[in-house]
């Protein structure tokens, strides 16, 4: 998320103060919806801005958010994002790109958490890391198992019985196996040694990637 | 009466130009004009994606104004390519109307259904 839009988000979030509970919990069901869509997160805070208003209109006046919306919440969605221009592929790439280094990023600090902690009890060879088969399983596993999570989840959000379908605990079951198999089953497959000062040069060229990227998407 | 969500689709965004052409408007506001001019009521939900259309395709320009009992508004107004567009929705849609006129005179369509009283359109 690029500067502009951050500054939008704020706007928004302290626009949506004044609603109401209830239309607060249906305007967050309609946020996670447009998450998921294929559009930046610029032209989403701006959507978001009009519906926002638009509500905070409806309940200036009394009428409840059904009356202004219409009462099929992700008829409305699916139809002001049909009206809302698309990412294009490049920007898709390049968004995907960002995203990636930013979970990386976070994973690393994790591993590299767990590798100070490794050090402080007397096991491993610091300031040299081990990147072990099992890491890299973990890092597929959680990032997949995670992406999964949340895109099921934004798009299923006006779904009232999401809660009981079985796909969250498969993606949670999936995410828990790739911990166990990385910390416990390949940890001892080493597959190459880090020096913390590269990993944390990495870490930091991963962050890079990913703010330049945000900055130009949006 | 209820005018089906099908058959507003095709020339509800002609009126809302038509409703924004005659002065810098917003979404409540246009709703309501609709109402008045009997086509029920129509939720701002269904106007705010068709106002989206005509402003992605240049039809209108929006601009923000505070108001001054509430949130601030969206309001529309029409562009050049907006007032073409509109005079191209009135030609079309009379000769639509000319021409079902037309053919519900000449067939049964007159006869067996007679105009009711009460007029309530519906939105979606």
């Amino acid at each position: 998320m690029n500067r502009r839009a951050k500054q939008l988000l704020q706007e928004n979030n302290r626009l949506e103060e004044q609603l109401t509970g209830e239309n607060n919990r249906m305007m967050t069901d309609i946020i996670v919806y447009l998450r998921a869509s294929n559009t930046t997160a610029y032209q989403q805070e701006c959507v978001r801005r009009d519906i926002t208003e638009m509500v905070l209109e409806g309940q200036r006046r009394g009428a409840p958010m059904e009356e202004v919306i219409g009462e099929d919440y992700k008829a409305f969605c699916d139809a002001v994002l049909s009206e809302v221009p698309k990412r294009t592929l490049r920007q898709r790439i390049l968004s995907a790109v960002g995203s990636g280094c930013l979970y990386v990023d976070i994973l690393a600090v994790i591993w590299l958490v767990f590798g100070a902690i490794g050090w402080l009890l007397g096991d491993g060879s610091w300031p040299w890391l081990a990147v072990t088969a099992g890491d890299l399983i973990a890092l597929v596993a959680i990032l997949g198992a995670s992406i999964g999570l949340v895109e099921y989840i934004c798009k299923n959000s006006f779904d009232e019985n999401l809660g009981k379908r079985k796909v969250i605990p498969v993606l949670l079951v999936l995410l828990v196996a790739g911990l166990v198999a990385g910390s416990v089953l390949l940890r001892e497959v080493v597959l190459f040694h880090i020096h913390t000062l590269l990993a944390l040069g990495l870490m930091a060229v991963l962050y890079g990637i990913h703010k330049a990227v945000e900055e130009k998407v949006g | 009466m209820v005018i089906p969500s099908q058959m507003l689709k095709g020339t509800l965004e002609g009126c809302i130009l038509a409703v924004i052409g005659e002065q810098e408007t917003y979404g409540y506001e246009i709703s309501q004009q609709l109402e008045r001019y009997g086509f029920g009521k129509i939720a701002e939900g269904t106007i705010y994606p068709l106002l989206l259309r005509l402003e992605k395709n240049g039809l209108a320009e929006a601009v923000y104004r505070q108001s001054e009992v509430g949130p601030r508004r969206k309001y529309y107004r029409l562009t050049a390519a907006g007032e073409v567009e509109l005079a191209s929705f009135i030609q079309n849609y009379r000769a639509l109307s000319r021409a079902v006129d037309n053919l519900l005179r000449e067939t049964k369509g007159a006869a067996d259904h007679e105009p009711q009283s009460k007029t309530t359109a519906a939105g979606e």
